[in-house]
């Protein structure tokens, strides 16, 4: 059954360039799993927004969007919002109320349901979604994952019969994305209901979906089934490869025949079948540079509170000068502590933290934060003070602006406010003031949150030309194929220690678990082939 | 502590709460100070345990003992003269007395707004009001989740700033700081906004959801404590709690009627202390 079905839909936003959505035509029947994707800014969010009248947005429209026969428009508003469910990007700010069991029951309550029928449906909604044990917690002591599935679980107690998720998991760790997405493939699975979501991230994603459309400037670049976009990536649809799952992009790159695989155990045995059990290449390690280290922090103890347990606990580890150094780590492991501790942004009860052979603590706060270290924080918008984007970066250094303006690709983007830009842009514009203060140790805090594939390279690429000027690079990242692609050492923190810590390629072909999608695809036939490149260059090299 | 009568209906505990402070404030009579101030010191510690002990000894005697003696010391109405100050004045039993009985019911009423917020949390204020107003009671709970929400945000922002080189002073940085929260929160506030409109937010007949119902026992003693009070309202228009402590002491004369009224003051104030100890016994013995 056409539950949804979309004519020749146009729309522009007031004051942008060029229409957003320029003929969209589309069927979506009831049950399907729709995967949209496509670069940012490509009308993906412009389009889900669509789907739901009450976060249409304002511009010029033209075309129709019916839902089961009826034009969207004339539903009453009642229906929509328990018809139409919508899970949002940024989970912290779309909880409205205190109470998690509060917040279950607020979309039941804005419809004016009984009590009785209310009870039911937040009890059938604790259990579905385990939130049992959190039930009377407040929401402000969840974590972002948890958050996500208690918005999701508000909205699934209107009993919906369509989903739509605009990128729900860019803000969550990649443990809490798999849970999320595991728990939408299972609502999708048991429920049947329609879903549609919006992802730059699809490693997780395409496996579970029925359906991939793809969007380019606006217009539907292809609409099929998860595999036959594998037959599209070297030829027109080359733009999306890099946010493909890692096994897809394996097989793309070296030319690969028969079925396209999906998931890291289809793209093994596909390799299996491909490869001859050759020798290894190895790559050739870089020596560790032996001069004195950039961050120096030995034994290092740091708590939030007196009474609670330590978050470092005697943790030492050297950062070599201009490296691109990164630390990683679970949630809640302490890895934004160690970073801030080394930025002296946290002051450490225990041990010695040295910045470039200084001890932190004597370094006066003009000088630390004025061309020795510069912090980016998680949250960029911590930073915005200014009107535009051009006065935000002259705040900081009047005479580089420009210059840092062309250097990270924000010329076009001088007289926007830094609000409305997109996610990738503001990390853009934040890293553009950080960098004009001049920073001979870079502090960067999940610097690739939320940004597209696409930027992301271009972003390691900007790395590692700080570092050829001399920079040093600390990062904390969750983000383990961007590290493996990008980092020169690698460190695992847990339990406010250091679990490993080792040249990046070692560091992941050791690990089982905590490695790339790429490198545990191949580790059976390539032990030390880490990333895309290394896995399709030895594919070509030893194919049978 | 777990407490019975904090389990029960919040609509009775507002109830109770209310009588006793009222109450509380109004009597000057010494035995239903006595009381009141029994009750509220037994069922505060019952509630808080060794950390009211402590509050008690440090904070509240010595606050009774100071108003008692700035009683003492500075009024000097009274007929029983107990000795004589060298610059001339006298100190009095009365005012001693009078002293005592202030100080008492201020304590008292501390007390009892020490279990009112043990008892009371924020979900039981919600569920009494959210049925008079629930559109009230929805803006309460959005701000009980913003303040922590926007707290955690400046923290963030001091943070932020201070790794770029912009400590700057207090003031302005704080100043700095409290504009990039006001905008970060306005661009919030429409998330926020959209995230409640796409869940229905705006219909008419909206609801609150509750997890609060009432049970046989929560009427039987909601009942109980509106016949005690009109008992002791009664008590008090008959004049029987009257009290007055100036030129001298002087209180209405013991009857059966007052013996009864202090029976039915003690029987309210205690309900709580009485509740908990029927159930724990009852678990006892149910083991």
């Amino acid at each position: 059954m056409e539950q949804i079905q979309i004519k020749d839909l146009h729309f522009s936003y007031p004051l942008g360039q060029g229409e957003a959505l320029a003929g969209v035509d589309l069927t979506i029947r009831a049950g399907e799993y729709v995967a949209l994707c496509g670069e940012s800014g490509c009308g993906k969010t412009t389009l889900l927004r669509h789907l739901k009248t009450a976060l249409m947005p304002n511009g010029k429209r033209g075309g129709s969007v019916r839902f089961c026969g009826a034009l969207l428009d004339t539903l009453d508003a009642r229906t929509q919002a328990s018809r139409i469910g919508f899970v949002f990007q940024d989970p912290e700010s779309a909880v409205v109320t205190d109470k998690v069991y509060h917040e279950l029951a607020f979309g039941l309550e804005s419809l004016g349901m009984p009590q009785g029928e209310m009870r039911l449906r937040v009890a059938e909604m604790a259990s579905y979604f385990g939130i049992e044990p959190w039930f009377n917690m407040p929401t402000d002591e969840l974590s972002g994952g948890q958050l996500q599935i208690l918005n999701l679980a508000s909205v699934m107690a209107l009993h919906p019969d369509v989903l739509l998720l605009d990128e729900p998991t860019s803000q969550l760790d990649p443990v809490a994305a798999a849970d999320f997405l595991a728990t939408i493939d299972r609502i999708h699975r048991e429920l049947g209901l329609t879903i549609i979501l919006t992802e730059h991230r699809l490693e997780d994603v395409l496996p579970c979906a029925d359906r991939v459309i793809v969007m380019h400037h606006g217009r539907v670049a292809a609409d099929c089934t998860p595999r036959e976009i594998g037959n599209s990536l070297t030829g027109e649809l080359a733009f999306l490869r890099d946010s493909m799952p890692a096994a897809m992009r394996i097989w793309a790159g070296a030319d690969g025949k028969g079925a396209c695989p999906l998931t890291v155990c289809e793209g093994k045995q596909w390799l299996t079948r491909t490869v001859t059990a050759a020798e290894p290449v190895r790559r050739t390690l870089a020596s560790a540079p032996a001069e004195e280290p950039a961050v120096r922090m030995r034994e290092v103890f740091f708590t939030y509170d007196k009474n609670a347990p330590d978050v470092l606990r005697g943790l030492s580890m050297d950062v070599p000068r201009g490296a691109v150094f990164a630390l990683l780590g679970g949630n809640g492991a302490g890895k934004s502590t160690a970073m801030k501790a080394a930025a002296g942004l946290l002051k450490p009860y225990r041990g010695r933290i040295e910045l470039s052979g200084r001890d932190v603590r004597k370094i006066p706060q003009k000088e630390l934060y004025h061309g020795l270290a510069g912090v980016l924080p998680q949250q960029v918008r911590a930073l915005f003070t200014e009107k535009t984007v051009r006065l935000e970066l002259e705040s900081v250094d009047r005479g580089g602006a420009q210059a840092m303006a062309d250097r990270l690709h924000l010329t076009a983007l001088l007289d926007r406010h830094p609000y409305d830009i997109s996610g990738g842009e503001q990390q853009r514009l934040a890293l553009g003031k950080v960098l004009l203060t001049h920073p001979r140790i870079l502090f960067l805090d999940e610097p690739t949150k939320g940004m597209d594939s696409a930027f992301k390279s271009q972003f390691g690429t900007l790395l590692r030309e700080l570092t050829t000027e001399g920079v040093t690079v600390f990062m904390v990242s969750h983000d383990v194929e961007f590290c493996a692609a990008n980092a020169d050492r690698c460190a695992m923190l847990f339990d406010g220690m250091l679990a490993a810590e080792a040249p990046t390629v070692p560091f992941f072909s050791g690990n089982t678990f905590y490695t790339t999608a790429a490198n545990r695809i191949a580790r059976h036939v390539f032990p030390d082939a880490i990333t895309d490149e290394d896995v399709i260059a030895l594919c070509r090299a030893n194919r049978c | 502590m777990r407490s019975a009568f904090a389990g029960s209906h919040p609509a009775l505990n507002f109830l109770f709460f209310a009588s006793v402070v009222a109450f509380g404030m109004l009597f000057f009579h010494p035995a239903m100070l006595g009381i009141s101030f029994a009750a509220a010191l037994s069922y505060s510690i019952r509630l808080r345990g060794r950390a009211m002990c402590k509050t008690l000894l440090c904070v509240l005697l010595p606050t009774l003992l100071f108003v008692v003696f700035l009683g003492a010391a500075f009024n000097h109405y009274g007929v029983t003269t107990l000795f004589t100050l060298s610059n001339g004045n006298r100190v009095t039993l009365e005012a001693i007395v009078h002293g005592f009985a202030t100080g008492g019911m201020v304590l008292t009423v501390f007390l009892w707004f020490v279990c009112y917020n043990a008892v009371v949390t924020t979900d039981k204020f919600l569920h009494v009001f959210g049925r008079v107003f629930p559109t009230g009671a929805l803006l309460v709970s959005m701000t009980l989740r913003f303040i922590p929400l926007l707290t955690r945000r400046m923290r963030k922002i001091f943070e932020a700033q201070r790794g770029i080189g912009y400590g700057g002073g207090r003031l302005r940085g704080g100043l700095h700081a409290l504009s990039i929260l006001i905008t970060w929160s306005l661009e919030n506030a429409v998330d926020v906004a959209d995230s409640m409109k796409s869940r229905g937010y705006g219909s008419r007949g909206r609801t609150s959801y509750t997890r609060f119902f009432w049970t046989r026992r929560d009427v039987l003693l909601t009942l109980a404590v509106l016949a005690l009070d009109a008992l002791v309202i009664a008590g008090m228009a008959a004049g029987q709690t009257r009290a007055m402590y100036n030129p001298y002491i002087s209180l209405p004369a013991m009857t059966a009627f007052s013996i009864v009224l202090y029976a039915c003051y003690a029987l309210l104030c205690f309900m709580p202390l009485a509740l908990d100890c029927t159930e724990e016994i009852r678990w006892n013995r149910s083991r």
